[in-house]
Order: structure tokens, then sequence, then C-alpha cells
């Protein structure tokens, strides 16, 4: 069964995916806290911010729909947490409706915290959906574990990466030998085979995990996994890392 | 001629109390291929886990090169005797092929450039070279195989244990590996339900039944299909 990958995109050669990934993380970093860090009212810095990250997109010549269908994957779950805000906060009020006994007020105060957030995660995931496209994931692992990110998270996102394609198929094999002798409708029914399918699928990954360590330790595995580093920061990254923190920090602090 | 493995009277009880092996006894010479075959459940893959110290039971003894297998012996044996899982999704865990193959080598104390050299020359060899810096999930199954077994190779073991090293491949990919397997002259152990590939691959035929060594000898036995029958093949 084929997927569509995690890191699609991120075996392009722009000059972003070149770019060293310690230095991409960084800077991404730093974009992502000065976004979150400017104040809701300035409309202008976050269109500078946009126009920086559209800039990345168009230089790692990855196609817009795709990063921009991506990105919008957050909002949904945004909304929902903070939908209710702007009836929610007192001050000024900018309407307020009436359904039945119902008595609602939107205040001015709720609808820009709205904006806010929206607007901050919606930025914040843009710049995550450039990195992970422009970045492989090994190598993202790699930068995360050269920065001094407990090696244990590492190693669980690692196996994750590795071993969540193996799963998603694992899962379809139950699904299609359920549905290919599954004929009663009823939904109680349902449930209960869907419990078994869990089951059956915790069962099937625990067992793996178990095969998965015999295999490490037949290679001399001893508590700490090892592997080399292989990054070389040169001039290239630290000027444009250079150019566009100055650029970035310009829009942020300018008045 | 020198015993590379020395079985003695071996049994082995899985926890749960199923019973998988009962008095294996079984000598193995430097350089041999021997091929171990048996109905599914007659404990081939559980002895060929107990080779590298795996499993270990307290009934029965193991010399693996001379050493006797315990704890304290462990690691020079498992770098030595290296076992090929059946399942290659099983043998390869990290993130990329580089990785995988360069894994026990690391563990073995070499350093950066040795490593980088020898993953670069085992994989021109088993002819996947530029894989490097692929997930192990970009590969086909074939392709996969043929990485397993370079992950294992490439510690230069003198005892290879291979479990099934033909399942469920294409006729093309199935030939390839076994031509790749008999260019490499180190002892093999290798257990498989595919009696055409232990014909062509092995010198010695080990044949079990129900946790017991039940024939051992040349490959004649291969042809004669009552005999076979009746050890429940």
């Amino acid at each position: 069964m084929k997927h569509s990958f995690l890191d699609k995109y991120s075996d392009l050669g722009s000059i972003i995916h070149r770019l060293d990934p310690r230095v991409k993380l960084i800077f991404f970093f730093v974009l992502i806290l000065v976004i979150v860090s400017t104040p809701p009212q300035e409309l202008v810095k976050f269109s500078g911010y946009f126009l920086i990250l559209f800039i990345l997109v168009l230089l790692s010549r990855i196609p817009l729909p795709f990063v921009f269908a991506r990105s919008l994957v957050i909002i949904p779950f945004v909304l929902l947490t903070a939908i209710f805000i702007p009836f929610f906060k007192g001050g000024e009020v900018a309407g307020s409706y009436n359904f039945l006994t119902l008595h609602l007020t939107i205040s001015h105060k709720g609808i820009l915290i709205f904006q806010n957030i929206l607007i901050k995660s919606w930025l914040s995931v843009l710049s995550l959906t450039i990195l992970t496209s422009t970045t492989k994931f090994s190598s993202l692992l790699k930068a995360l574990e050269i920065l001094k990110i407990p090696r244990v998270m590492i190693l669980i996102a690692s196996f994750f990466y590795r071993y969540m394609f193996l799963l998603v198929d694992e899962l379809m094999r139950i699904k299609n030998a359920r549905d290919s002798r599954s004929f009663k409708k009823n939904p109680v029914y349902q449930f209960k085979v869907i419990g078994y399918m869990i089951g059956e699928l915790f069962i099937r990954t625990y067992e793996r995990a178990e095969r998965i360590y015999l295999a490490m330790l037949s290679r001399g595995f001893n508590g700490t996994i090892y592997t080399l580093e292989s990054f070389k920061i040169n001039r290239m990254d630290l000027f444009f890392s250079g150019c566009l923190m100055t650029i970035l920090f310009l829009i942020r602090l300018w008045r | 001629m020198d015993k590379v493995v020395e079985i003695r009277n071996l049994s082995y009880s899985y926890p749960d109390g199923t019973p998988a092996l009962s008095g294996v006894t079984l000598d193995i010479i430097e350089g041999e291929s021997v091929g171990i075959i048996g109905p599914n459940g007659a404990g081939k893959s559980t002895l060929l886990l107990h080779l590298n110290g795996i499993l270990q039971s307290k009934n029965g003894a193991i010399k693996v090169l001379g050493m006797p297998l315990i704890n304290k012996n462990l690691r020079e044996i498992r770098s030595k005797a290296c076992l090929v899982f059946q399942d290659p999704e099983d043998q390869l865990f990290m993130p990329t092929v580089f990785d995988d193959v360069a894994f026990g080598l690391i563990n073995l104390g070499y350093d950066e450039g040795a490593v980088k050299e020898k993953v670069g020359k085992i994989l021109e060899r088993v002819d996947l070279p530029g894989r490097e810096h692929r997930s192990a999930h970009h590969l086909s199954f074939g392709e996969k195989k043929l990485v397993s077994l370079a992950t294992v190779l490439v510690m230069e073991p003198r005892i290879l244990l291979l479990d099934e090293p033909t399942s469920n491949l294409d006729r093309k990919e199935r030939r390839g590996i076994i031509r790749f397997l008999e260019e490499i002259d180190k002892t093999k152990i290798v257990v498989s339900h595919d009696i055409e590939m232990i014909e062509q691959l092995c010198d010695r035929i080990v044949v079990m039944n129900r946790g017991k060594v039940v024939f051992t000898g040349n490959k004649e036995i291969l042809r004669d299909d009552t005999k076979l029958k009746s050890f429940g093949l």
C-alpha cells in the first residue's frame, strides 16, 4: 500500500533545502517566537512576516497550493477552540443578538483576540510546513539531537516516523479482512468489532516492538543509539540566516 | 576441522510453557552451509535465536566459536554470529538506510571514517549504491531484504544466521538473493521452507520436527519425498 510521505518535496534541491538543518530549525523557532510575541493590532507586521514566508516558499520551489493547503489543516482546530472567545470577552460591545431566550453580545476586544489567535496560529503552522517540506525528517531529527533535545524524545519521534506507515498498513489489512467478511450492519455489533480491531492492532504492534528490540540486540545495542553527525555550516548558511533574521527583527522592532 | 557451533542437549520452553526445543544436539563446522528445514512450529527459528544468545536456556549448552554462550561473551558472540530476521521491517528500524547499516558498526566502536567507508562499500556490494539517505519505507521489499543483509554483512561476521531469506520475494528478487548468498564464503545457517533454495545453497541438511533434530545428512534427503513426509513435511 502506498502513502504520501510526511516530508514530501524534501528531496528538491533548492537553496532553502540546502541550508543546514540546524540553521533552519533555529531560524524558524525564532520566527515563531517573534510572530507570537507581536502585539495583536499590528496587522502590517503580520503582513511582513507573511511576505518573508511567501518569499521562502517561492525560493524553495515547493508548489504554492501544497504549502497553503497543508498549513490550513490547523484552522478547524483553532476555530473550534477560539470561536467562543468573542462572546465571552467584556469591553466595548460590537453587536448583540437575541436567539429566543438567549442574549449574545460580541465585544471588539473579543474579536481582536480571536483574530490574533487565528493569524498567529496560521503563520506558525505555515512556518513549520515550510520547515518540514524543505528538510528531510531524518536530518531534522539529527539537528534536534545536536541541539540537545533529550534523546528519548528523538528516539520516540524516529521510531514513530519509521513505523507509522507500517502501522497504517497493518490497520488497513485488518480493516480489509473485516470488510470482506462483514455482513451485519448492526451498529452495536460494529462497535464491538472495532474494539477487537484496536486490541488486535495493539498486540501486533507490541509483538513487532519485541522483534525490533531483538534485532537491535543482535547488532550490539546496549541502551544508547549512536549516529554519525554529518552537518557543516558554511558561509551561505550564515549569510542567509543573517539576512532573514535582520529583516525579521527590523519588522518586529519598527514602530 | 573447526567446530564453530556446538549445541549439546539443548531444551527450551517458551515462558508460557510451550515446549519448543527438546534435546537438540548439533555441531556446525567452519565454512559449511547448513540448511535447517521442518514443518511450522518445529523449533527452527527458536534454535536460530539461541545461536546469538537472544534466547538463553538453562537446559543444555551452546558454544559459539569456542566460547560458551553466557552473558560475559554475548557481545563478542553477537559481533561474530549475526542474525538476519525474516521480516525486514523488524531489521530496519533507523530513519535512513545509512543509519541502519551503520548501527552495528558504531556499536562495535568503529570510528566515523571507517563506518562511512564500510557502509558505502557494502551498499555497492548489494548493488544498492546511492540509497544511503533513503528511509526504509521508501524501498521495495526486495531492496529491504538486501539492506537487511547488508546491515549484518557490514559487521563482517564469521557465522551468518538467516531466517527465511527468500520469503515473500518475487522470482527475480529471489534469484538475486540466492546468487548473492552463494558468493558469501562464511559459515551459513539457513532456516527456510524454500527447499529449492536450500538445495542450491547448502551442503548439509538438518531436519527438525517437534523440537527435535530428526535427521542430519546430505542433500539427497530433499529428493526423498516419502522420507520428508514422515518428518511432517
